[in-house]
């Protein structure tokens, strides 16, 4: 079943580019999506318009089935949420408690049912013993993971994840990318990520490539990663071991692709 | 003109009940176009260390000598702004700092407010412009019409046009894709080849760090718990592994191979190097 389907949607900042050009895909419910492109590709752009933070000049989004319009603005905004870069943008809360609260005050939840979600999305987290402390002692993952937290609180069926670990530490990386991982394998979340990691879209079940607004490339990584020319000509990166693969060609020794290092390593002994 | 941190340690909040110290006792000699790295989780102190090369935090404890110049703690020190001009130093996302109409005056901003005559600071900012990779047609526009990398490099030429001989760069290829991570790493390169710069990299990039530094320092908790060259660091992955570090690919592949037999020598950290003794040990097994 498709979770979001895009069709034909078009967005301009200045009315002279269109940042999102006519651009369709669909991101299958429960599936591991990434997207990639250059800076400017229109990456983000087509994040905020999916949560209707930014309104389309044509075109039509569907989230889980429903249209996105002013009417289902708000049920939309149940179904997905977002997690952005910067940590210290979206930390609004004067303590960790507080800002997983957030969204759960505007939606009205009653007071008393609210402290049980709080430690219940907390302690998913990880971040249980960490309810009173403000953001500013708080480490770059810390304060993403919070920021999950307060997405979950909201029970969504999808979350888009927009560059959410370019800022941190790799620990800070690792903590954020296997909390992804088992919220998409063991909750069966839609993960939709935007990312510029190529060993992250390796992972992935799907991958979309997007250049001036549209999407030139999309399919399982080990198919799409295969077009190397094309991905550097888009000033994007190919997996390591493609571009050893590429360099024992060179030196006389052809290998089957293989877009992972075990790959490369299998074929690798299968030589001898 | 090297720089010398003698015994250096910085507390936060000094002198209160919520002092913290953020850096302890580092001693630390870094010559004349060195171009390293410093490495360590967020909060190991790395920002705090970097700060005080150009006086933005003053010593606790101990001193600095930069190019000379030099800092003490407990003593009213003078001569910073000479220092400043000395370190350039480009924080995260750089970006956010532009703020003039063109991007001409930008640039020119930092030597005009250091006593440079109006003309030359603009003369200076023609030539910045090109050494960051943009073209003088640039200069008319507003920062503001760019994109994330170009405004990266245009924030860069404003560093550089002070003349600074060391340039510290914090995280600098963050947010940036593919392309325009290497295009600026192939920058550094180029300021510390060709100009002669010393850099000093702080990246959590273990593939830059390798590809691109000579030399790795390491912090945790406020100490430099690890100084040497970069050959010998990334050497072996069990001891990136005791540091909390993910290895380069190259690594993965290595210890990947040595487990099946394939032997690739330890001081091989290049794809193509990496290629030539796997073609060899094929070679042998025909």
């Amino acid at each position: 079943m498709k979770k979001i389907e895009v069709k034909d949607c078009t967005f301009s900042y200045d009315d002279t580019v269109n940042a999102v050009d006519s651009i369709s895909f669909s991101v299958e419910e429960g599936s591991y999506t990434t997207i990639i492109g250059h800076n400017g590709s229109g990456k983000s752009t087509i994040a905020k318009l999916m949560i209707g933070l930014l309104e389309m000049k044509s075109g039509e989004i569907k989230i889980d089935g429903l249209l996105l319009n002013e009417e289902n603005l708000y049920d939309i905004r149940e179904k997905i949420g977002i997690v952005f870069q910067n940590p210290d943008n979206q930390f609004i809360g004067a303590t960790v408690a507080d800002d997983i609260a957030f969204g759960l005050e505007n939606h009205q939840v009653a007071s008393e049912k609210m402290d049980a979600i709080i430690q219940e999305y907390a302690k998913r987290v990880n971040m249980s013993n960490y309810l009173d402390r403000e953001p500013v002692s708080l480490s770059g993952g810390q304060k993403q993971r919070v920021a999950i937290a307060g997405v979950l609180a909201m029970n969504p069926e999808i979350i888009i994840f927009d560059e959410a670990t370019s800022m941190l530490d790799p620990k800070g990386k690792a903590e954020i990318n296997a909390l992804i991982h088992e919220l998409n394998e063991k909750s069966q979340m839609t993960i939709l990520s935007i990312t510029h990691d190529i060993e992250e879209v390796v992972k992935s079940d799907y991958v979309i490539v997007l250049d001036k607004g549209k999407v030139v490339l999309e399919g399982k990584p080990k198919d799409v990663l295969l077009h190397e020319k094309e991905l550097i000509d888009l000033k994007l990166d190919i997996p390591f071991s493609l571009k050893v693969i590429n360099e024992l060609k060179k030196q006389g020794i052809e290998l089957k692709k293989s877009i992972t290092l075990e790959g490369l390593v299998d074929e690798l002994c299968q030589l001898r | 003109m090297p720089i010398e941190i003698r015994n250096l340690s910085h507390a936060y909040h000094a002198d209160t009940s919520l002092a913290k110290t953020a850096i302890h006792d580092i001693s630390l000699h870094i010559g004349d176009g060195e171009m390293c790295a410093l490495i360590g989780e967020t909060g190991s102190g790395k920002s705090t260390l970097v700060q005080h090369l150009n006086a933005l935090l003053l010593p606790s404890e101990g001193e600095l000598e930069i190019n000379g110049k030099c800092i003490y703690a407990h003593v009213k020190n003078t001569g910073l702004k000479a220092l400043r001009k000395e370190v350039g130093l480009v924080f995260q996302f750089p970006e956010y700092q532009l703020f003039e109409e063109t991007i001409l005056k930008d640039i020119a901003f930092g030597p005009k407010n250091f006593g440079v005559e109006a003309e030359e600071a603009e003369a200076i900012a023609r030539e910045m412009i090109q050494i960051v990779g943009l073209d003088e047609s640039y200069l008319e526009k507003s920062p503001f019409e760019c994109s994330g990398g170009e405004k990266r490099r245009i924030a860069i030429a404003g560093i550089l046009a002070m003349n600074p001989n060391v340039l510290v760069f914090d995280e600098p290829t963050a947010g940036l894709d593919p392309k325009g991570a290497k295009d600026m790493m192939e920058l550094f390169r180029k300021l510390n080849k060709e100009y002669h710069k010393t850099v000093i990299l702080v990246s959590h990039d273990m593939e830059h760090v390798m590809n691109y530094c000579d030399r790795v320092l390491v912090m945790s908790d406020g100490h430099i718990i690890k100084d040497c060259p970069v050959k010998e660091f990334f050497r072996s992955s069990d001891l990136l592994r005791k540091l909390n570090i993910n290895p380069p690919q190259i690594l993965l592949l290595k210890d990947m191979c040595a487990e099946r037999g394939i032997h690739i020598r330890e001081d091989v950290f290049t794809i193509e190097e990496c290629v030539a003794d796997i073609v060899k040990e094929v070679k042998n097994h025909e």
